[in-house]
């Protein structure tokens, strides 16, 4: 087990590093220059010259790349251009707010999600199948931008239950970054609440579109398993329906819906920039956005690159998952 | 059973809300004020840094404007100068030297005085300071500086040493962006002193927590009084639908950039006040007279546009028809009105010009929208419909802002659209930025974006920002601007309102031409 888990840890490595290839060599390729966006149209040419000089882009792309392994072989992943404060500190800040939301978009989704699709496969044809059926459409059409706008418009103007946005209102001191956690340490109860509720609306926001994905791919897979054999001999043998589902047929119906929901949450941790803009949550998507827009080289690509490394280990887990689920993915 | 009670509500309560019904006010009732006064300010981005010094961007000097102080500053909703930490100031009769006397017993936040030591400490950083971090020294003096060094006399009495006259010196030097540090703050604070600034300014910095809020909190030492308000938090909201909501809701007070579609809406809230006030700012068609040699094709592509049709069309009122480079607030304006729409002329100018059956042009547009340019792409397609009726057909294109940009400045295109924000009320800062011929650069990227070269106008510019007196330096801003008239560089379209909203109940705020939001004098009616 050490030993497969040590192998997975490792193949990452090459993977990594072939993405900060294409990621860097793409960043490089795209027109546009970071001293001209960061001074602007007024600033004189030689000031351009002096500030690309000054970030070392007036260098050869293989050297600069060179410079960046080298950085990066010593966990430095340089300044940003723009805010000229070290990489590590904007994703130190950006990604615990990613991975928040994230976890509790995919726990509204899941614990949603999955009910829904059992309860649609097990009364096939009936009203709560529709419901699945239609909140599927909804959820994977729907814009997300404007679920958004909407909630904030019901629940935060009009009903006023809950925030705008942002990820707290009460102060208390931040450790590690995950609000949920720091305002429980405070021993703040108030904090607690104010964070949490600020949760609320973005979670339920972005979870609008795993959640249809769990629903949809629970209630196929659950109906595939109900129509084998297996489930059949259980019911003969004299298990109810509820025993028969729940023991037999719930486990393996489970093995693509644990696949669906690691490939969705690896997504969401690159950041979902829409539902962050409409709640101003500081995530690692806006973060990166807003960089690749102001050229700033060193953002993007430990951006992208923690992005990447997040995703290949949610994978990982996935995997693992497998292993604990079905016992024969354990021998492979 | 519960589910579908919540179900029910929400659904109930979302045709609520499109009906406009608003369950917790009565209908149009402003929300009350905060019960603490503090301002909250909804802003469409975070600030990058708070080291004005270090800033070339609107949305941080907005929030730095409050926390610093600068040796002059303009006076409130005007562009004329006057005494700020420098009680008063001579120049030398060469106008190569410039004598600020201090105001007395001026203090930073941090209890440091605020004498002539530390204010030619601040100058000196930037002069010897890295050209990439000290972006707005270099893009206001030049590179090599203009400003060749600042000394301080005795203890009240700063002089500044040019390299050579310069006539916007004075509108320079109130710029907000050389506001002055706390020397002992910056040198405590080393690199991250862009996140714990030290001004003389009306609010003291409190708390940046990065694209959340910037909190400022009243500073009761200030030379001009405490400010009414005791407490100020800018709000990142990049969302501007969202922006609008929380200002109707009094979740932020005041909101920057609002949507111009929204504003009539606005205006008809009673729960809100929309201000504006006449920009620094032109919009503009621009051509590329490289590639569009002949005079008379430039004059054809200018009266074969109504401009004035465009601005009330697509500018929802919040702009006025731009008539040359110089936006009202500024002083030297030559304004004869925008150019009349002739298409016969156009059609007659072009045939003269070896084009009788027209012409094929690209036009870029813009890919993000500024007040100055609200829908750059309907009013590309605008202006392709109207050059189609003489005869020119027109490609539109666009490309991302960095490259877009980066290539409209080296001139890669044939029309373009694009706009001028001035840095304070100088013509110098419009025309000589714009239309020099020293500002042209293929290569790298330059402000005359036009490629235009006309050496009389070279030679009236460049002596106008040598002399000093106003009467002496106006005739040659105006005949400089016949000249364009003339020569027809571009087409001027508008002269952009800038706009904001903010609750009902706060007074004493009004937007400065700059840009600037003033604060120190804004107060909630009780």
């Amino acid at each position: 087990m050490t030993g497969y888990l040590l192998r997975r840890l490792l193949q990452l490595v090459p993977v990594l590093l072939g993405i900060s290839v294409v990621a860097f060599l793409f960043l490089h390729a795209l027109p546009g220059d970071p001293a001209r966006t960061m001074l602007g149209p007024r600033a004189p040419a030689a000031q351009v010259e002096a500030l690309r000089h000054d970030l070392g882009l007036d260098r050869p792309l293989p050297a600069q790349f060179a410079d960046f392994l080298g950085r990066l072989a010593q966990g430095d992943l340089g300044r940003s251009i723009r805010r000229r404060e070290p990489v590590t500190a904007e994703l130190a800040r950006t990604f615990p707010a990613t991975l928040e939301l994230a976890a509790a978009a995919m726990v509204v989704a899941l614990a949603v999600g999955v009910p829904l699709g059992i309860a649609a496969a097990l009364r096939r044809g009936s009203w709560i199948d529709a419901l699945c059926t239609g909140l599927s459409l909804v959820g994977t059409s729907i814009p997300i931008f404007w679920l958004g706008l909407m909630l904030v418009l019901v629940f935060a103007s009009e009903l006023r239950w809950l925030p705008f946005g942002g990820r707290a209102e009460v102060p208390f001191p931040v450790l590690t970054g995950f609000y949920t956690i720091d305002s429980l340490l405070s021993g703040n109860p108030v904090a607690v609440v104010d964070v949490w509720a600020h949760l609320v609306l973005p979670a339920v926001t972005l979870s609008s579109v795993p959640l249809a994905i769990v629903a949809r791919m629970t209630r196929s897979s659950l109906l595939e398993t109900l129509g084998q054999d297996y489930v059949r001999t259980a019911l003969a043998k004299g298990l109810t329906p509820r025993q028969a589902v729940l023991r037999h047929a719930f486990r393996n119906a489970l093995l693509p819906v644990v696949t669906v929901t690691g490939l969705e949450f690896g997504y969401l941790l690159g950041g979902a920039v829409l539902t962050e803009t409409v709640f101003q949550w500081p995530g690692l998507g806006r973060l990166i956005v807003e960089a690749v827009f102001a050229r700033d080289y060193p953002v993007v690509q430990g951006g992208v690159l923690v992005a990447a490394a997040a995703f290949a280990l949610v994978n990982l887990v996935v995997d693992l998952l497998y292993g604990v689920l079905d016992p024969r993915a354990r021998d492979e | 059973m519960r589910r579908r009670g919540f179900l029910g509500l929400s659904l109930a309560a979302l045709v609520g809300a499109s009906c406009g019904a608003r369950p917790d006010t009565p209908a149009g009732a402003a929300p009350a004020p905060p019960a603490d006064g503090t301002l909250i300010v909804g802003k469409a981005d975070d600030p990058v840094g708070l080291d004005p010094a270090a800033l070339t961007d609107l949305e941080s000097i907005q929030v730095t404007e409050s926390l610093f102080d600068t040796l002059v500053r303009f006076g409130d909703g005007t562009l004329d100068v006057e005494p700020a930490l420098a009680e008063s100031w001579t120049s030398s009769a060469d106008g190569r030297t410039w004598t600020f006397r201090l105001r007395e017993g001026v203090r930073f936040h941090d209890g440091e005085p605020c004498d002539a030591g530390a204010v030619a400490w601040n100058y000196a950083r930037q002069i010897g300071g890295d050209p990439g971090r000290f972006a707005y020294w270099g893009i206001i003096w030049g590179t090599p500086s203009k400003v060749t060094s600042v000394q301080a006399v005795d203890r009240r009495t700063v002089r500044v040493h040019l390299r050579e006259p310069f006539a916007p010196f004075l509108d320079s030097m109130a710029l907000s962006y050389f506001g002055v540090s706390s020397p002992a703050a910056v040198q405590r604070s080393g690199d991250d002193y862009f996140k714990h600034p030290v001004g003389t300014g009306p609010f003291r910095f409190a708390e940046w927590v990065p694209q959340e809020r910037v909190v400022l909190e009243r500073f009761d030492g200030h030379w001009g009084g405490a400010p009414p308000l005791g407490r100020v938090v800018f709000r990142p909201i990049p969302d501007a639908n969202s922006r609008q909501m929380q200002l109707r809701a009094g979740a932020v007070h005041l909101v920057t950039q609002v949507i111009l579609e929204t504003v009539e809406d606005l205006q008809r809230d009673p729960s809100v006040r929309v201000v504006s006030e006449p920009g620094m700012n032109v919009g503009f068609l621009a051509f590329n007279n490289r590639r569009l040699e002949d005079r008379r094709v430039r004059q054809a592509l200018r009266c074969a546009v109504d401009m004035p049709a465009l601005v009330d069309g697509l500018f929802r009122s919040m702009a006025r028809p731009a008539s040359g480079p110089l936006p009202p607030p500024v002083w030297g304006r030559l304004d004869r009105g925008p150019e009349p729409y002739d298409p016969e002329r156009a059609r007659r100018l072009l045939a003269e010009a070896g084009h009788p059956d027209g012409l094929s042009l690209d036009l870029w547009y813009m890919s993000v929208s500024r007040p100055y340019m609200p829908e750059p792409r309907a009013i590309g397609e605008a202006l392709q419909a109207m050059l189609a009726e003489v005869g020119v057909t027109v490609d539109l294109q666009t490309s991302d802002w960095s490259q877009y940009l980066d290539s409209t400045a080296r001139g890669e295109y044939d029309l373009c659209l694009l706009g001028w924000v001035g840095d304070h009320g100088d013509p110098d800062n419009y025309l000589f930025t714009l239309f020099d011929s020293q500002n042209i650069d293929t290569e790298v990227g330059g402000s005359n974006l036009f490629l235009y070269r006309n050496a009389e106008v070279d030679g009236l510019l460049r002596r106008a920002r040598t002399l000093l007196p106003r009467a002496e330096r106006e005739p040659l801003y105006l005949r400089a601007q016949e000249i364009l008239l003339e020569d027809a560089p571009w087409a001027p379209m508008a002269y952009a309102d800038q706009v904001a909203a903010h609750h009902p109940a706060l007074e004493g705020f009004r937007l400065h031409p700059t840009g600037m939001l003033r604060l120190a004098r804004a107060r909630w009616r009780r």
